[in-house]
């Protein structure tokens, strides 16, 4: 978009108004005029070869306070590879990222380990724990975690299963075929069985589960990678943009499932058990229809069955 | 070594060094202070918003409901009064165990980095579904004093919940716009070498410059913190035989007693068998998937039947070219790569994957080689993760979302098909 002489893009939610950065502004503005000069002066020095902004500064610091007439405004576009941050700005963030660094690739040494380490087994044998002692057993936290995982899995595993064809050229594919079929059998008793013992386990602690359950969602992650910078490179802006679409994508499907199971539950029955109005029927029948199997887009027609006589 | 732990604490959750002292001996003044502590650090790790307004017995029960799902065991934790009168030797005890099994301290640093404005979130599962269930059921409906509700309601606030979906996803797309503006204009002017551009936060500084002095104050009380981070690595050992001498405090004072109390007491332990909303939900989605998988299983069992029968047939005709020893070993070749490609698959599911959550910063490096600080980067970050590999995850997520989601829709038709047919005097032409 075209958009000469006004600065771009401060995102809006973040900053506030946007406005353009006018240098030569002197109404009520002192304060971020001489910052801006301050900065303009750090910034002379010719950026990199980004190819994006580099027509030569002509704005020079007096012109801009000099030409009241008309303040000429600066785009971040213009200036964007010159800026520079203030000094301390840059100073405390260098420290910042050392410490950050030193803390990432500091270790545990050896003696804490073994110290906390005969603390927890003191305090996990001094008393028994409520759940039965069986090593089986696993944390609110562990199982729900699994079952997470698990979540994906029935899905997965009919893409493998509609990855096989039903006809086969060579007896060497058929054979395959065969193996990769009984494969996933086995995967599915395994998780079945993964399953009943998740049941157990659910039991098992509900013993000893608190009246005010809370149902926490943390980001609990591994702990070896999470003091390291968290970084979601992209390489160019049509990537960025399918991104948010495809989250945004992702986040609605999952909407749209949840309320279908609910709609499901709640209007078939309706519907099954002719519990409305006889006059309605038919507008009522469309409206679920539509509702429940065309997502609320497509109507279909409904016909009256009169035979001619 | 308690001092440095101290500092190392988000600034919010910072108790007193001596609260942790105090609490080694068990004074019952400790005790409050110990329960708000543990709410504050507990909230950071769970998410959610919380206020020191909260009472203090909901925050008793939060702290407890919380260390039992992370599977603490002390039964004498769980007696506790709901007042918060006594027990700050206990709650050290749950403290020191937290640090180790949560990796407390480098949690809570992680999640408090300062923001850039920059981020997003990464992960994939749908964590924002059960919170929402306990507000749909205020959205009371506005229908009439009878207990109906119309059919075109619904339909309205569907038409509504589309609508704002789609509006989220225009304010999305110029969000995007602006923050690729930022990085691209900004390129080149960072000292980080690693992200060369500026954030939004940073950006921001430039226009409004009064600013900084708050963001310099949060930059400098994180580097302060993540000192004194490695300043409490430094002294751990001490810290954790400090702890041990609390154990043996305990011990000494006499645990003889108290375990006789303890089989006595586990009977009056809340035996909520019942009425546990955790296990119930977690026990429905037990329940779906097991129908899930169940099945599978059985159309899965079906097929293997059918093709085996199938293969014995040919087989059959074909006895003598298949005992030729290359078929054995093409056999033998295919049952590999067979175990490979499940391997594959056993690989998604397990839980020790470890998922990319939480939120990343967002840094836009072009390809082009020509851009220049390209080379410059010497050393990559470690956790560094490109949208590409996003995307495809995504995508794939996509895909299979959107196959159940016809699934239960084919399942609606046929079960509509079947109410058609008693429906009289009518026929419904599908569209």
């Amino acid at each position: 978009a075209a958009e000469p002489q006004k600065t771009p893009g401060l995102s809006r939610s973040a900053l506030g108004e946007q406005q353009s950065f006018s240098v030569g502004d002197s109404s009520g503005r002192k304060n971020s005029v001489a910052a801006g000069k301050r900065l303009f002066d750090a910034g002379k020095k010719s950026c990199g070869s980004q190819g994006e902004s580099s027509k030569k500064d002509d704005l020079t610091t007096e012109g801009a306070l000099g030409r009241s007439t008309s303040p000429r405004t600066v785009t971040l576009q213009e200036k964007g590879c010159q800026l520079k941050l203030p000094l301390p700005y840059r100073k405390a963030y260098s420290r910042n990222s050392r410490a950050w660094e030193r803390c990432r690739l500091c270790q545990t040494s050896a003696d804490a380990a073994a110290a906390r380490n005969r603390f927890i087994e003191r305090i996990q044998t001094t008393v028994s724990f409520l759940s039965s002692p069986p090593p089986s057993t696993s944390t609110p936290a562990e199982i729900e975690e699994e079952l997470k995982v698990l979540q994906d899995v029935p899905s997965l595993l009919s893409q493998y299963v509609e990855a096989e064809p039903a006809d086969h050229p060579t007896l060497q594919r058929e054979y395959e075929s065969l193996l990769t079929l009984e494969g996933l059998q086995t995967t599915v008793s395994q998780c079945l069985h993964k399953l009943q013992l998740l049941q157990a386990d659910c039991a098992g602690d509900v013993g000893s589960c608190s009246p005010a359950c809370v149902s926490p969602r943390g980001q609990t992650c591994d702990s070896a990678g999470v003091l390291a910078v968290p970084l979601l490179c992209y390489s160019s802006f049509q990537e960025l943009r399918d991104l948010f679409a495809l989250k945004l994508r992702v986040s609605m499907l999952h909407q749209e499932i949840a309320l279908q199971k609910v709609m499901m539950a709640e209007l078939l029955p309706v519907l099954e058990s002719r519990l409305y109005p006889e006059a309605s029927a038919a507008q009522l029948y469309r409206a679920i229809y539509t509702q429940l199997c065309e997502g609320g887009k497509r109507f279909p027609v409904l016909v009256r069955d009169e035979l001619a006589d | 070594a308690v001092g440095a732990l101290c500092r190392a604490l988000p600034p919010r959750a910072r108790p007193a060094p001596d609260t942790l002292r105090r609490a080694k001996f068990d004074r019952p003044q400790a005790s409050l202070d110990f329960w708000r502590l543990l709410y504050a650090l507990l909230k950071q790790i769970h998410g959610g918003k919380w206020t020191e307004s909260d009472g203090t017995d909901n925050q008793i029960r939060f702290v407890k409901s919380a260390l039992w799902y992370h599977g603490y065991g002390r039964p004498e934790l769980y007696r506790l009064p709901s007042d918060g009168s006594a027990g700050s030797r206990e709650l050290l005890l749950a403290f020191s165990w937290l640090l180790h099994r949560l990796s407390l301290l480098e949690q809570l640093l992680a999640r408090n980095r300062v923001k850039t404005g920059d981020e997003t979130s990464v992960c994939t599962c749908e964590d924002d579904l059960p919170n929402s269930q306990k507000g749909t059921t205020e959205i009371a409906p506005e229908y009439g004093l009878d207990d109906r509700v119309d059919v075109r309601y619904l339909q309205w606030l569907n038409g509504r919940l589309r609508f704002q979906w789609r509006s989220l996803h225009a304010q999305h797309q110029e969000q995007c716009k602006l923050l690729h503006k930022i990085h691209l204009f900004t390129s080149g002017s960072h000292m980080d070498q690693t992200l060369g551009h500026f954030s939004v936060i940073e950006t921001d500084l430039i226009k409004q410059p009064e600013n900084y002095k708050q963001l310099l104050q949060l930059l400098e009380s994180e580097t302060m913190q993540l000192e004194a981070f490695l300043e409490w690595k430094q002294l751990e050992p001490v810290y954790w035989q400090w702890m041990e001498t609390v154990l043996d405090n305990m011990a000494e004072e006499g645990n003889m007693c108290e375990s006789q109390d303890a089989h006595v007491e586990k009977s009056g332990l809340p035996k909520a068998t019942s009425c546990c909303p955790w296990a119930d939900s977690l026990t429905g989605q037990i329940d779906r998937l097991s129908r899930d998988l169940m099945t599978l299983r059985d159309q899965l069992h079906e097929l293997v039947t059918h093709r085996k029968a199938a293969w014995y047939e040919k087989v059959k005709t074909r006895e003598e070219e298949l005992q030729k020893e290359w078929f054995s070993a093409t056999a033998r070749k295919i049952k590999e790569s067979v175990e490979l490609k499940l391997l594959d698959l056993a690989s998604l599911c397990d839980p020790k994957k470890n998922k990319m959550h939480g939120s990343c910063r967002l840094v836009f490096r072009s390809k082009h080689p020509a851009s220049g600080f390209g080379r410059s980067v010497s050393k990559e970050p470690v956790s560094a993760v490109s949208a590409t590999e996003v995307i495809r995850e995504l995508q794939m997520r996509e895909a299979s979302l959107e196959r159940e989601l016809k699934q239960l829709q084919e399942e609606c038709r046929q079960r509509l098909d079947e109410i058609a047919e008693g429906l009289e005097g009518v026929i419904c032409i599908s569209p």
